[in-house]
């Protein structure tokens, strides 16, 4: 890493950290006056910089198993991202706090809600009562606090692992060009993916679905884990697009590495969409009693607008934007409609876990911006600190990467 | 020579065979400095780079942009027709425009409209089929399906000339120079 | 490892030795043999499926002037073997439409020698596909009521069923299927019209080609509109597996009614597909002796398609299992606890052995590329997935809502018969399209020869160099014709 890249991703980072904390001391501010809502922005908020790290270890698992230069290219973002998931720990903390300390909103406010302390006072309630339903005792086991903390101990645990365990022989692998080494990740990858891909469901399960714990949809973890990839798919675009003329992004971050994982983006659009819809058409056509509610709840009362928001700017403009090949090489243009994307993470993500707080209809908090801009910053802050504890680069990598760039241009 | 080519030559042109790609791409990049512009190449299999030194541009592409929105607005219109106009009918409650259900029909019609336009645009385009052509009736044509590639200049051009034009094609070290008749 | 295929190495991809013109020989004398030294094998094989295609033809003339009551399937069971297999077909179909486009767009050239047969096995399993809904509706004579057009009763389909959008997918499908396959055949037709021996082959091939004789503009056209074609079947063989779900899913049958299930009936149509390919490669590799074009290489990809796509199914199990605890319905919990305690109980605990657990075998690289040990887990899969949709559709409608309406499901004679016949047919078709037709792509393959052993000139690979880097040269020869 030269001066200028150090002076640049530092100016960066000092950047993240001021927006981190302003958003931080708002978030304090906010805790005091309004606890309720706190914890109710802070949910949604997290989901995005959870997104950014736990897509970093997807997306290298993913890379390792088909192999790709859009990978190699954005292989040390998503390693630093990578490292980053030991940080979502701590970011989520005030969660398991509120897992822990708030059962009587939750099993006091109704005796449905076991575990789901954020849904006091929530409009399913009224939905739980029309129903006469009341959860098994082993759902209201699963759902209890100590039990969800627990569970979220575990995952955090086998992320914690995989990912260690990947950097470890990638690490090996760059500085001694061990081939055994190179074979461990890709050993590791195929295990490590499909236990990824199923604790993440039940961490959707756990912290997102169950804001309404009568609802269920065998989808939703698919459509989480589409985001998550999304959100670092955009997170990398817009990364690299800052950092693509500096040592050493310059010599691989060209058009068609932007390109490329431009191309990755516009595939994860079309199946968040398609996962979506799938999930909206299969309640729509059935209209049970148990499922309908849920986009019911959030198709009337204003969040309408969001639902159209969310087909035309989280999926129609980036369609038809990134069908054209033209955009997508174009490394100016294409972090645009990355943020667009991200910005609609957020959106997405609140339009799926905020209805339910909101009984009398869409009402956005000061705290629904605070959130993301402080966790958002806070985690930009430590991710670039991560990039910079490590070399950006090794003369394994370059050499992979000139191999894949000759392939590139064939 | 250019007086020459306004009269009907007696053949439809040279065809020049080479062995590989490479040479192929040299000999046509040669003739297109020379000034040519009537040429054509043939190859068993695609060979990239043949069609920016022949100086043309393929809008296949947006033929089928145009034929996937045809397909979507045909699609949707013709549910919304059906279920809202000329055969209202109440399903189970559901509103008479029911676009959820609509729309994955109005996704197959975009889909099939655009691979129609795809297929049919690109042989329209291509002039195919074609029961004739002249570049046929060289023998060693047949070899341009298998492992030979050709370099085509027609009479038709207008620096075409029955006996410079071939000492220019021999110049470019083909295997052979042949005379393509009409 | 990984830097080796970094590099455009064909080397595992093709066998060595070969030139563009023995590619283009070795390929076209399959088809191109004289009809009189037609092998023995492929008759043998060819007249067994013939016995099969007659049966096909006995089941459906019965079928056609007797009605469906020779079927085992009544209520509750409305739907059975003829949805069964419909699902079964459609599903090995999306592997060749997979194969060609998502491969294609993937640039995972070891596609090259199979998408062409992998393609053909698209289209005819569709055909088997289409036979069984059709002859479903009782009266196959009137199936174009399905369509919408104009008529004199004054009636329309309804757009909010599935069943009319399963009209839609599978006949869109049907279509581009048998257009991406025929336009990607175009030049190897040519390809044989230039060198086929017999008179009546050149007219019939030549016909076939169009006129098509390797322009440079016509391929730029023709890549542009494969490419094309290759990004609107992708999404289109997503939907129309996704459609084919949707049967199940939109409706409230406990057991049909989950959202997982259209990536999930996706997922498995790609796997129940590579197990066929597989099922179908590995003899034709052997008979034909193509090793050179469907290498080990292949073998082991096509091993860890069937391990992922094995393991998102298995996914897609895990959760149905969860889900329906977690939601708290008893129609929900009566239906897993049924499907694993009740009378179809084997059934799905021999689809969870042949689908789940038999597959696991290739996180083993010795397995990946046994012949034997690839056709044991391919058959395996192919019987696994046809009895996932067995217990999906029989096991689900078998106890209905109310008690009363219970009852039990067993397939007739005549079941049997026309799901043996179309599997006789699809052989049938399929032999002759290994005879007749170019069955791996040759231009295609050619694309992977190392350019510099053709010309035994400028040493070194020639993928390195972009066709501009020879400007200089072009230059000095046009300068010196001056």
């Amino acid at each position: 890493m030269n001066d200028q890249t150090r002076a640049k991703l530092d100016g960066m980072q000092r950047l993240a950290l001021f927006v981190g904390v302003a958003g931080l001391i708002g978030l304090v501010i906010g805790f005091t006056q309004n606890p309720h809502q706190f914890f109710q922005s802070y949910l949604f908020a997290f989901f995005i910089p959870l997104g950014f790290a736990l897509g970093s270890l997807g997306m290298t698992m993913i890379n390792y198993l088909t192999g790709g230069f859009w990978g190699l290219g954005a292989r040390r973002i998503f390693q630093a991202g990578i490292r980053t998931i030991p940080f979502m720990v701590l970011l989520f903390l005030p969660l398991a706090y509120a897992m822990l300390t708030h059962p009587e909103a939750a099993a006091g406010g109704d005796g449905h809600g076991a575990g789901s302390w954020w849904l006091y006072p929530g409009t399913d309630h009224a939905f739980a009562e029309a129903n006469r339903k009341v959860f098994s005792p082993e759902k209201e086991l699963w759902l209890s606090g100590p039990f969800m903390v627990g569970r979220a101990a575990f995952y955090f645990l086998s992320w914690i692992i995989t990912g260690f365990w990947i950097l470890k022989n990638a690490k090996k692998y760059d500085e001694t060009g061990d081939a055994k080494a190179d074979g461990m990740t890709r050993l590791i990858s195929g295990p490590g993916f499909l236990f990824f891909f199923l604790t993440m469901t039940f961490a959707a399960f756990d912290w997102a679905m169950s804001v309404q714990p009568l609802w269920f949809s065998t989808m939703y973890g698919v459509i989480f884990i589409v985001g998550q990839g999304l959100s670092t798919l955009a997170f990398a675009i817009i990364f690299l697009s800052r950092v693509k003329h500096l040592e050493p992004f310059k010599h691989f971050a060209k058009p068609n590495l932007f390109a490329d994982l431009a191309t990755l983006m516009f595939a994860t659009v079309m199946l968040w969409a398609y996962t979506s819809f799938s999930q909206f058409l299969i309640i729509w056509s059935a209209n049970l009693k148990e499922e309908a509610p849920w986009y019911v709840l959030r198709t009337s009362h204003g969040w309408q607008a969001i639902a159209i928001g969310l087909l035309v700017l989280h999926f129609a403009l980036p369609f038809f934007l990134l069908l054209m090949r033209r955009i997508k090489k174009d490394a100016s243009f294409v972090p645009f409609v990355a943020a667009l994307l991200i910005v609609m993470r957020f959106v997405d993500v609140y339009w799926q876990v905020a209805p339910p707080f909101q009984p009398d209809g869409l009402s956005v908090h000061w705290l629904d911006f605070a959130a993301p801009v402080a966790l958002t910053g806070i985690w930009v802050w430590y991710f670039i600190g991560r990039l910079k504890a490590h070399p950006l680069t090794s003369p394994r990598q370059e050499l992979q990467l000139e191999a894949a760039l000759g392939g590139a241009h064939h | 020579m250019s007086s020459a080519s306004e009269n009907i030559q007696p053949i439809y042109g040279y065809l020049a065979e080479y062995s590989d790609t490479e040479p192929l791409i040299a000999a046509a990049k040669a003739a297109r400095a020379e000034g040519f512009q009537m040429m054509e190449c043939y190859s068993p299999m695609p060979v990239h780079g043949l069609p920016e030194v022949l100086g043309y541009k393929n809008n296949v592409a947006l033929l089928v942009l145009v034929g996937g929105i045809t397909g979507m607005l045909v699609g949707f219109s013709l549910c919304y027709w059906v279920s809202v106009l000329q055969y209202p009918l109440n399903i189970g409650g559901r509103p008479f425009n029911s676009w959820p259900a609509f729309v994955v029909p109005m996704f197959e019609t975009t889909i099939l409209f655009a691979s129609l336009t795809a297929v049919f645009g690109m042989l329209a385009l291509n002039g195919l089929p074609q029961p004739y052509h002249p570049v046929f009736n060289v023998p060693r044509f047949d070899e341009a399906t298998r492992s030979r590639f050709f370099l085509l200049i027609a009479s038709s051009d207008p620096k075409f000339d029955m006996v410079k034009t071939r000492e220019f094609l021999t110049r470019l070290a083909p295997l052979s120079v042949d005379e393509v008749p009409h | 490892m990984s830097e080796k295929a970094l590099h455009d190495d064909h080397s595992e991809l093709i066998g060595p030795g070969h030139t563009l013109g023995t590619i283009t020989d070795k390929i076209s004398e399959i088809a191109l043999i004289e009809p009189k030294k037609t092998p023995i094998g492929w008759l043998a094989v060819t007249g067994i499926a013939s016995l099969g295609v007659l049966m096909l033809g006995v089941t459906v003339v019965n079928l056609v002037f007797t009605g469906i009551g020779i079927w085992g399937n009544n209520v509750p069971v409305g739907w059975a073997f003829d949805i069964i297999n419909f699902v079964w077909w459609i599903g090995i179909g999306h592997a060749g439409t997979l194969i060609s486009a998502v491969l294609m767009l993937l640039r995972q050239e070891w596609r090259t020698s199979i998408n062409r047969f992998a393609e053909a096995m698209t289209i005819f399993a569709v055909m088997c596909a289409g036979m069984f809904p059709l002859l479903h509706t009782g009266r196959p004579w009137l199936a174009f009521w399905l369509m919408p057009y104009p008529n004199t009763m004054g009636m329309w389909p309804q757009f909010r069923s599935p069943l009319i959008w399963d009209v839609f997918a599978v006949s869109t499908y049907a279509t581009v299927s048998m257009l991406f396959w025929y336009m990607g055949m175009i030049p190897d037709l040519a390809t044989f019209r230039d060198h086929a021996k017999n008179k009546i082959s050149k007219v019939v091939y030549g016909l076939l080609a169009m006129g098509w004789r390797g322009a440079a503009r016509h391929w730029d056209r023709y890549e542009t509109a494969s490419l094309l074609l290759a990004g609107l079947s992708t999404p289109l063989v997503l939907s129309v597996h996704s459609v084919v779900s949707f049967d199940f899913a939109a409706g409230l049958v406990p057991g049909w009614h989950t959202t997982v299930f259209p990536p999930y009936f996706v997922a498995g149509a790609i796997f129940a597909g590579f197990a066929m390919v597989l099922t179908l490669a590995l003899p034709i590799r052997a008979f034909y002796g193509l090793k050179d074009f469907i290498t080990d290489k292949h073998l082991d990809n096509m091993a860890k398609v069937l391990l992922a796509t094995g393991l998102i199914v298995t996914y897609g199990y895990a959760l149905e299992l969860f889900i329906a605890w977690y939601s708290g319905s008893p129609y929900e919990a009566y239906m897993i606890t049924n499907r694993m305690s009740g009378p179809y109980n084997h059934l799905y605990w021999s689809l969870i052995l042949c689908n789940c657990t038999i597959p696991q075998l290739f996180w083993i690289k010795r397995f990946r590329t046994n012949v034997w040990m690839l056709f044991f887990v391919s058959m395996s899969v192919n019987i696994g997935m046809w009895l996932e949709r067995f217990v999906i559709i029989v096991q689900s409608l078998h106890r209905d809502f109310l008690p009363s309406s219970w009852g039990m499901y067993s397939p007739t004679i005549w079941d049997w018969g026309m799901y043996i016949g179309t599997i006789g047919f699809f052989l049938f078709m399929f032999m002759h399209f290994i005879r007749l037709l170019p069955m791996i792509a040759i231009f295609e393959v050619k694309l992977l020869v190392p350019r510099s052993g053709v010309t035994g000139k400028s040493g070194g690979p020639s993928h390195g160099k972009k066709p501009g880097s020879h400007g200089p040269d072009a230059h000095t020869a046009g300068a010196g014709s001056h």
